[in-house]
């Protein structure tokens, strides 16, 4: 723990670091703002003797204006010290907003596994929130606020050192007291905002299984579940409260003792002649000015274990280390492939074992597959034996546990990943689709450069011409929430994107299981030339998906258990493949009849 | 009540319905604070004592006041001690006040009539932003009474005693409160527009965030990372540009209160210069009044956050009753039980209740006529379907892509709204099929299933009791599977459950429509996710199993064959029905 709190603190610092002028700009203007306040005290010590003394009204007229233009000056620099760091917190956290969101973009898909994107959006964005919160007001009064006490003290020991004394043992004693009581705060603040994590994520999760839960009459559970989470965030939120805020109270009763102390100081010194009556009122101005920072440097200790407890998350996160890392080679590394230069690369698994998280059953074991340059492979077994997790491995969204998987000969590991990505493109029956413009979803915010012709032939080619020009916005028009997209069409987009991407290897992970037969056959052609002069791994439960592909793999209970040409599988009548063509015989003839009548 | 009434609710009768749910919480929070707030003005009182005496006595004339300063330090050691106890009980309330919205909108968005999915802004990230934010905005005005609480009593008390000193002075501290109050009341309206644009441009950067990582694999797998930083990074850009404003501008407001502390005393000063002079005024009184007047004008302060706080939590309720059926501001702070202290009692099995009409009999025949639904945007639906499906039937519905085919399933469960038609239940007409077409009598898988990171069991049961729970996986052949898992039923899933297959994912779906036993099964294309063997021993399974009837979309022909009707759907149109 204490490793990622210094982690925090490397992290707080950098942040500042990079603000470093503007930030010494509003220090500058809040020292006058301090400054300025500073003298009131003064001035009512000043009124008082001045007034004891008999001087004249005019005399006194003047000191109380003088009081009322210093307070409304001393004010105005406030807002400007508040413009400023305003400004500079939001440049800073949308930084480390960026920078969180770019560090978690490189995680692996088993890291992404354990935190749901409501969790991505409490820890990107809630953490930081809470720093700029902190940034944005307290670190800066907080900073005011310890100038202001220093002053405070300067001035009391020029008027009595004694009182200076006094005042300066409270500040110490107080400050010492928040400080050991804060870190038993810390990680109280710390357990609350993890249990809000676990709501919100759980809330996140909920509100997009809506229909799931409604139709299932599973209402009741949801909102039991929205119960117990909140008990727990009532009890967590108890528990916090009394770590802090008995921190808060502790230094405030030093800090009464400090005044009643200097008030007693200055009695006794007044007593003796050594100070006038307005000092004693001056100091006890002072006294009880020390307590007002105070309980602001309180209040904001609030913010400041919340902004604590961010920093540490977020500094918890950029200090996981993405699993997949990049290897020595570039893409020039790889075969150079393009129009009459090649057709596809190769793919291989080399005695490829893997389980998920390392441990427990395997989901591949000692895979050996070489599929040649440009040549298809289609995957079938029952679900759960693997196919998905092959399709995975050669993205490299996993690294194998032993063995190695080779993409145009070169090991995976050794590539850097965008150089094997951009190779590659996946279509899953899962369509990631983004609420953003079509266009936007077509090229991935920008990803593939591509000009609206290009597009609008794009989707005509995968069957979706007529649906883009009935959209009102066309490329522009905003996918929101699958909202006037059947999942099949939202397939078709996919299919759009992985030919956008150009790609050497093409891996389809039951791509086409959402379409209907007629429209899988209207888009047949569209596949046929995605997937023409590139290698190919489809997996497909549907066994007419893979009437085209060159070669059948088998897969079962994660081994590799039937590997060959397709024709001659088919023709093996003892062959696993020959089998569940048998099985799915009838099928396949009443979908033939049913495409010549369409 | 009418839906109007109900929506011109004002922000404060909404607050203050919430307050009602914990009266006694409520009432104890806030005689703490007013204490905690009052009990300077006795300190105040104690010093100006300690001073008249101070500058009465002659030089060395004086015994020093110990006793008076042993009770001014008393006096702050029980001040804080009592700042402990409310604060703990406080954050208690403070969590409270959340929950109480939070659960009625949980639960109207789960089980109120009618479409629901519709009511939720954009992603769920957007969604739990208000579940969060703009609760958090409402239970503000609840806090904010408590400091306003504090500071009217307080200076109220301030104002009479300093009245019973000079009149006259005590009108000169009124002077720059009122221009405070001016100045907040101007800035007012623009508060509460840049409030809700900061609140905008923060929903789209969470809305983005919960987007980009819940289609985190196709971002990786098509190298996107890059550009979506970049779109990222502009979201971020506008968000800081408006939320800028609106803490600028909030600052300015809280600056209104905060300055005119010192500028009253200094007004003060000028008004009692004269008095002062002449000795009406000693200077333990001069102390007073600059101690009171720091009370009196912390009331501004509180009363310009008041104000922010009302405005923000205006545009809060407006945004959390859109969330209800019928946008109604004071549903959302509806009578419900927080169950806080001891956590919620355990959940009775939900497959026992009946819900919506109790009274319908087992189920005999499902008539749908002239079932039409018009997509806002695209145009497109279904129009004028017909359909019936009696019990023992087998019905499939097949067609090419976009035909309509899901929306006619979820127009008929009542996820969709309806433009026309009637939906009858053994001749009964069903007005709210989304409340009445659930188990015991209709249960349904998606073509997406939405499993939640929870242990297996429980994402398949959601409640229900598991005595079916076998049954149920050995129907769709999860119990293989689960042979497999480290720790059975029990086998925490990730996200969405993204460790599990595909395949699995849609045959746990099956397997939480089919534990729940329903009278008619609705299924929206089951096998797109399941290889040729695992489906056929799934449905010999299913079929042998009991399941009486079973409306399907699938275009699998194993199924069609199965079929005892088969409804060919094109353009959301029936064109053919065998």
């Amino acid at each position: 723990m204490p490793q990622s709190s210094r982690g925090a603190a490397r992290l707080l610092a950098a942040t500042l670091r990079s603000e470093a002028k503007p930030l010494a700009g509003v220090l500058a203007v809040l020292g006058a703002s301090m400054a300025l306040r500073l003298s009131l005290p003064l001035l009512l010590g000043r009124f008082a003797d001045d007034a004891l003394a008999g001087r004249p009204a005019d005399t006194l007229t003047r000191l109380a204006v003088a009081y009322v233009v210093v307070a409304l000056v001393s004010e105005a620099l406030g807002l400007g010290v508040v413009w400023g760091s305003v400004r500079l917190s939001w440049r800073a956290g949308n930084r480390l907003r960026e920078r969180l969101a770019a560090h978690a973009l490189r995680l692996e898909q088993a890291w992404h596994g354990r935190h749901s994107p409501g969790q991505l959006i409490e820890r990107i964005d809630g953490d930081v929130e809470a720093m700029v919160v902190f940034f944005s007001g307290i670190a800066i009064e907080i900073a005011g606020n310890v100038a202001l006490i220093a002053g405070m003290l300067i001035v009391a020991t020029v008027i009595d050192p004694w009182s200076g004394l006094i005042l300066a043992v409270t500040a110490f004693a107080g400050a010492a007291v928040m400080i050991r009581l804060r870190v038993a705060a810390v990680s109280a603040r710390e357990a609350e905002r993890q249990v809000n994590a676990e709501l919100y994520g759980d809330l996140e999760e909920r509100l997009g299984g809506l229909e799931d839960l409604r139709a299932n009459g599973a209402g009741a559970y949801a909102v039991h579940r929205l119960h117990h989470h909140s008990a727990r965030s009532w009890r967590t939120a108890r528990r916090a409260s009394l770590h802090g805020d008995s921190a808060h109270a502790a230094a405030a009763m030093v800090f009464a003792a400090g005044t009643a102390g200097t008030l007693l100081a200055g009695i006794l010194l007044q007593q003796r002649g050594a100070i006038t009556v307005g000092a004693v009122l001056s100091l006890y101005r002072y006294a009880d000015m020390l307590r007002q920072p105070l309980q602001r440097i309180a209040e904001q200790l609030k913010e400041f274990q919340k902004a604590m407890a961010g920093a540490r998350r977020a500094a918890n996160l950029l200090a996981t280390e993405p699993r997949i890392t990049d290897g020595p080679l570039d893409g020039t590394a790889l075969p150079a492939t393009g129009p009459g230069r090649g057709h596809g690369l190769s793919v291989n698994f080399d005695d490829v074992t893997f389980a998920y998280d390392g441990r427990g059953t395997p989901a591949l074991e000692a895979v050996d597959l070489d599929l040649v340059a440009g040549r298809h492979l289609g995957v079938i077994g029952r679900t759960g034996s693997g196919k998905t997790t092959l399709a995975r491995l050669v993205l490299r969204l996993w690294d194998v546990d032993t063995g190695a998987v080779r993409v145009g000969g070169v090991d995976v590991r050794d590539l850097r990943v965008a150089a094997l990505r951009r190779r590659i493109a996946i279509v899953t029956q899962d369509v990631d689709l983004f609420r953003a413009s079509l266009r936007d979803n077509l090229t991935l915010f920008g990803t593939h450069a591509a000009t609206d012709p290009d597009l609008q032939g794009l989707l005509g080619r995968v069957g979706l011409g007529d649906w883009v020009a009935s959209l009102p916005d066309g490329l522009d028009t905003v996918l929101g929430g699958g909202q006037g997209l059947s999942a099949g069409e939202g397939q078709l987009v996919a299919f759009a994107r992985a030919f956008l991407a150009d790609p050497d290897v093409v891996v389809l992970d039951e791509a086409s299981s959402r379409l209907d037969p007629v429209t899988e056959a209207r888009i047949a052609a569209a596949t046929r030339r995605l997937l023409d002069g590139r290698t190919a791994v489809v997996i497909a439960h549907r066994l007419e998906t893979l009437a085209e592909v060159d070669e059948i793999a088998v897969l079962e209970n994660g081994r590799l258990v039937e590997h060959g040409h397709r024709h001659r599988l088919a023709a093996d009548a003892s062959s696993r493949y020959a089998r569940l063509l048998r099985t799915a015989e009838h099928g396949l003839l009443l979908d033939e009849r049913e495409e010549a009548s369409a | 009540m009418s839906p109007r009434l109900g929506n011109a609710a004002s922000t404060t009768r909404v607050a203050w319905r919430l307050a009602r749910h914990e009266p006694v919480a409520y009432a104890l929070t806030w005689i703490g604070w007013v204490t905690f707030f009052t009990t300077p003005l006795l300190t105040g009182v104690l010093v100006k004592v300690v001073l008249d005496r101070v500058a009465d006595a002659p030089n060395g004339g004086l015994a020093t006041p110990w006793g008076l300063l042993a009770v001014l330090v008393g006096i702050e050691v029980v001040r804080w001690t009592w700042l402990i106890l409310i604060a703990v009980q406080w954050h208690g309330c403070w969590v409270g006040w959340q929950t109480v919205p939070r659960v009625n909108l949980l639960r109207s968005l789960v089980a109120a009539p009618g479409p629901a999915a519709d009511r939720l802004p954009g992603s769920p990230g957007e969604a739990v932003s208000r579940f969060r934010d703009d609760v958090q905005d409402l239970a503000m005005v609840l806090d904010v009474w408590l400091d306003l609480s504090g500071a009217v009593v307080s200076s109220t008390i301030a104002v009479a005693v300093l009245i019973a000193i000079d009149p006259r002075a005590t009108l000169a501290i009124v002077v720059p409160i009122v221009l405070a109050a001016a100045g907040t009341t101007w800035l007012g309206p623009r508060l509460r527009r840049w409030r809700r644009a900061a609140r905008e441009a923060t929903a789209r950067v969470t809305g983005f965030i919960g987007d980009t990582f819940g289609g985190v694999l196709a971002v990786q797998a098509g190298s996107g990372g890059a550009a979506v930083e970049g779109r990222f990074a502009r979201l971020n850009a506008e968000r800081a540009q408006v939320s800028r404003r609106d803490q600028v501008g909030s600052e300015l407001v809280r600056s209104l209160g905060y300055g005119t502390g010192e500028v009253a005393v200094g007004v003060v000063l000028v008004a009692v210069a004269a008095a002062v002079r002449g000795g009406d005024l000693s200077v333990g009184d001069l102390g007073l009044f600059a101690a009171y007047a720091m009370v009196i004008a912390e009331l501004p302060k509180w009363v310009g956050r008041y104000l922010v706080y009302q405005r923000q939590a205006d545009v809060s309720v407006d945004r959390l009753a859109e969330l209800l059926p019928t946008p109604d501001r004071r549903a959302v702070v509806a009578r419900t039980r927080t169950h806080l202290r001891h956590g919620p009692p355990p959940l009775a099995p939900t497959d026992a209740s009946d819900v919506g009409a109790p009274d319908l009999a087992p189920f005999e025949e499902l008539a749908v006529e002239g079932l039409t639904v018009r997509h806002p945007i695209s145009g497109r639906g279904i129009r004028g379907v017909d359909l019936v499906v009696r019990r023992g039937e087998l019905v499939v519905i097949t067609g090419p892509v976009g035909s309509g085919k899901s929306t006619l399933l979820r127009a008929l469960l009542g996820l969709v709204g309806t433009d026309a038609g009637t939906i009858r239940w053994n001749g009964v007409p069903v007005d709210d099929p989304s409340t009445v077409l659930v188990p015991p009598r209709a249960a349904y898988l998606p073509q997406v299933p939405r499993l939640f990171s929870e242990p297996l069991a429980n994402t398949i049961l959601l409640g229900a009791s598991g005595k079916g729970l076998e049954h149920a996986l050995w129907l769709t052949c999860l119990d293989e599977d689960l042979a497999r898992m480290p720790d059975g039923t029990g086998t925490v899933i990730g996200p969405r459950g993204l460790r599990l297959s595909g395949g699995q994912i849609q045959r746990a779906g099956a397997a939480r429509a089919l534990v729940r036993s329903p009278q008619l099964l609705v299924v929206d294309d089951l096998s797109s996710a399941l290889d040729v063997e695992t489906e056929a021993r799934l449905w010999e399974r299913v079929g042998d199993g009991g399941f009486a009837t079973a409306l399907l979309v699938s275009h699998r022909t194993q199924v069609l064959e199965r079929a005892d009707k088969v409804v060919l759907l094109e353009s959301g149109r029936v064109v053919e029905t065998v």
